[in-house]
């Protein structure tokens, strides 16, 4: 974290910046948390916004996609100084995003005091993430419930959750040693697909393309996509373009897997 | 010869084999854990934590990929 203070011809007394800076420093985190948790440009502004009102200070944010600068000022006498704060990727996680929204109001309606508001910040840090078994069979249901929504049979329905357990399976243990993302989806669709084409190798049931088609439904990176579509919106073309980059690479590289996985298995287009 | 059946076998065998050796590596971690240490070294986290301090976390944690 930089922080730049603003020369100003008023007069601020050391306390009245050390509360200014903890302030901003809060803001800067609190901000920085929340876009990395997966929140669009329009929540963050609003609810630092929020909070910065609350308790008399003026913000400026320049959100890009891998940091934060935030100006803070004191709302009376306009002392002000910059935060650059960088942002490291984790994973999304909407219970955090909740989380702090209900924060930033609890600081608008009750007037939480800042040391506080950092304490309850530090908790939702550590909120747990949901346990992995159950993430990956609720995922395994929800791409077998598109394999149905697309008119997939019964026996499509059972290939696309065997194929969609398969390949997140392979997603979680390859995400856990740390390997590319790209590479990732690259070999979890690869998989997902093989496997997802086990009605038409087999010849059973009556639509095995619905199985292969939607056996990797589950890698579509959704969330980035109406992120980038919010921020496009609002205006925020930088986050838009950023995270439209990001998503529209990964959507490549599930094409790539999906396409390997169809030529080996002589189906489909090729 | 690279033929359907083949890659389609090799996918599935793969993925089976990767599922069973994780299960047998977590089952091998329970075992270890089960017999207790009546004296060890901790970690200077574990020996100096107090009432208060943040809890020691599991750092198992995954990142999901698509989460991004």
């Amino acid at each position: 974290m930089m922080i730049t203070k603003m020369p100003t011809t008023s007069e601020i007394t050391d306390a009245e910046f050390s509360v200014l800076k903890d302030t901003g420093r809060f803001l800067a985190d609190y901000a920085a948390l929340l876009l990395k948790s997966g929140a669009t440009c329009v929540r963050l502004e609003k609810s630092v916004n929020r909070m910065a009102y609350a308790w008399h200070t003026d913000v400026a944010i320049t959100i890009t996609p891998h940091h934060i600068h935030l100006t803070i000022a004191d709302a009376e006498c306009g002392d002000s100084f910059t935060i650059i704060k960088g942002i490291d990727k984790t994973a999304i996680s909407y219970d955090i995003i909740t989380r702090l929204s209900r924060l930033s109001w609890a600081v608008a309606d009750n007037g939480l005091s800042v040391e506080n508001a950092r304490s309850a910040m530090v908790e939702i840090m550590h909120t747990p993430v949901a346990d992995r078994h159950w993430v990956l069979f609720a995922v395994s249901c929800a791409n077998a419930s598109f394999c149905r929504l697309f008119g997939g049979d019964i026996v499509a329905m059972a290939t696309v959750f065997a194929a969609t357990i398969a390949g997140y399976y392979l997603k979680q243990v390859l995400s856990g040693c740390k390997i590319d993302v790209r590479i990732v989806f690259v070999l979890c669709a690869f998989v997902s697909s093989v496997l997802g084409a086990t009605d038409w190798l087999f010849h059973i049931g009556s639509t095995p393309d619905v199985a292969l088609a939607t056996s990797v439904l589950y890698l579509v990176p959704g969330i980035p996509f109406l992120n980038s579509f919010s921020d496009m919106i609002d205006g925020h073309y930088v986050c838009f373009f950023s995270r439209l980059t990001d998503a529209v690479i990964l959507t490549g590289c599930l094409s790539v897997g999906l396409c390997a996985g169809m030529m080996l298995m002589h189906a489909g287009m090729f | 010869m690279l033929t359907p059946m083949t890659v389609w076998l090799s996918v599935a065998v793969c993925m089976i084999a990767l599922a069973v050796c994780r299960i047998f590596r977590t089952a091998a971690k329970g075992a270890k854990g089960f017999h207790k240490k009546f004296i060890e070294i901790a970690s200077e986290r574990e020996v100096i934590w107090v009432p208060g301090d943040m809890p020691v976390r599991d750092n198992d944690d995954y990142e999901d990929a698509d989460d991004l």
